[in-house]
């Protein structure tokens, strides 16, 4: 079964083989959290919002149309999920004054989790956590996952000039920020 | 030759904005790998699965689906009642309140309840939302409102709303769209942007 492309897995999952979507998601897991990691900027939150993903998947894939790859619209609910945890986040930490999410390194989620990032890797998640919502997912889609602006447009379901205007303000941004560390 | 002068200074600018970048790039890449631990992938299915039992466990019953639906009864008549006061009259003193853009007359949570409430039941939904996008940015002084209410807040608009995440996030977040705050720049404006970012 491991041979088969994500399309024949789908079809088997939907005629009630469990096993095909295990297949899935060890196929798609790393890709997914690691996409989550770099859009929130910490581990627990990246874990459960990428486990999330694929939950919502689980729960809809009977309805997938099949109108793009099954990891194209996975990718698209994760995207979805972490903006709207990024946003819900920012509203919350501006009504009870708080700072902005834990920094990856903080370790009290999962004590066996002992990683301490240098200085200039936690400045870097600072600055990206600061971004606004679009701007962050434009400047991570981009940067990290090397995606082309068009591309990130379909994705998201928005003109290619904002996601290019959303990137040019994010990377003014980091610039004005990480000046320190140039 | 003044055409030439310009080119210069358009070089030069261009030629900042490459190093601008360049220098970004440089500091991004030192950036270390996050690399979770070893157990942590082995793991992730079995997790994921016992995840999915739960959620398959979860059976509403009668007595809270029924106190759900009243709940949400109560909501929807308090939301689309008709509107008692004409939209043009100003009656009750909140507004007055409201439209002053501060609440220094809310020193405590009951208080800030009960404004919550009058703005749903006074302004219905559409003034809520004016509210809520206000608060959010800033221009109502919140006054020496702390953590607790402002928290309470956030509850008391969520429960009114009953779609929490994506409403305040929409409020928060539609007038940050970058083609407002930059000023509607245009696509050739943008490409021209890029341009210059990338040097060609």
């Amino acid at each position: 079964m491991e041979e088969l492309s994500d399309s024949e897995l789908v079809d088997l999952f939907r005629q009630g083989q469990e096993k095909a979507f295990n297949l899935l998601v060890e196929r798609h897991k790393e890709k997914i959290y690691y996409l989550a990691l770099r859009m929130v900027r910490n581990h627990q939150d990246a874990l459960d919002l990428s486990q999330e993903a694929f939950l919502k998947a689980y729960k809809s894939l009977k309805n997938f149309k099949g109108n793009s790859s099954f990891f194209t619209w996975l990718y698209r609910i994760t995207c979805n999920l972490c903006l709207n945890f990024i946003k819900r986040e920012k509203f919350r930490s501006f009504l009870s004054l708080s700072d902005l999410r834990r920094p990856l390194s903080r370790t009290k989620d999962s004590p066996d989790f002992s990683y301490e990032r240098n200085q200039l890797s936690q400045a870097i998640d600072k600055a990206i956590s600061h971004l606004p919502p679009q701007q962050r997912i434009a400047f991570v889609l981009h940067h990290y996952e090397g995606l082309p602006h068009q591309k990130i447009a379909q994705l998201l379901d928005k003109r290619e000039g904002t996601i290019k205007a959303n990137y040019f303000q994010a990377i003014k941004k980091l610039q004005r920020t990480l000046k320190a560390y140039a | 030759m003044r055409k030439s002068k310009q080119s210069k200074i358009i070089g030069k600018g261009v030629e900042k904005e490459r190093q601008e970048l360049e220098t970004l790039q440089e500091i991004l890449k030192k950036e270390e790998d996050f690399q979770p631990p070893a157990h942590f992938w082995a793991s992730y299915l079995p997790n994921l699965r016992r995840k999915m039992e739960e959620r398959g466990r979860v059976h509403l019953h009668p007595i809270p689906l029924l106190a759900g639906g009243l709940g949400l009864l109560i909501i929807a008549f308090l939301l689309f009642r008709p509107q008692i006061y004409p939209p043009n009259i100003p009656s009750p003193p909140l507004k007055g309140a409201y439209e002053g853009g501060e609440l220094s007359g809310i020193d405590s949570a009951a208080q800030l309840e009960k404004f919550s409430t009058s703005l749903v039941q006074v302004f219905r939904l559409d003034a809520l939302q004016k509210g809520v996008t206000e608060l959010t940015y800033g221009q109502v002084d919140l006054g020496g409102l702390g953590k607790e209410e402002g928290e309470k807040l956030l509850e008391r608009l969520a429960s009114q709303f009953g779609d929490e995440a994506n409403l305040a996030s929409d409020l928060l977040y539609q007038d940050l769209d970058i083609d407002k705050a930059t000023g509607e720049l245009s696509a050739s404006e943008l490409q021209e942007l890029e341009n210059q970012l990338k040097g060609t």
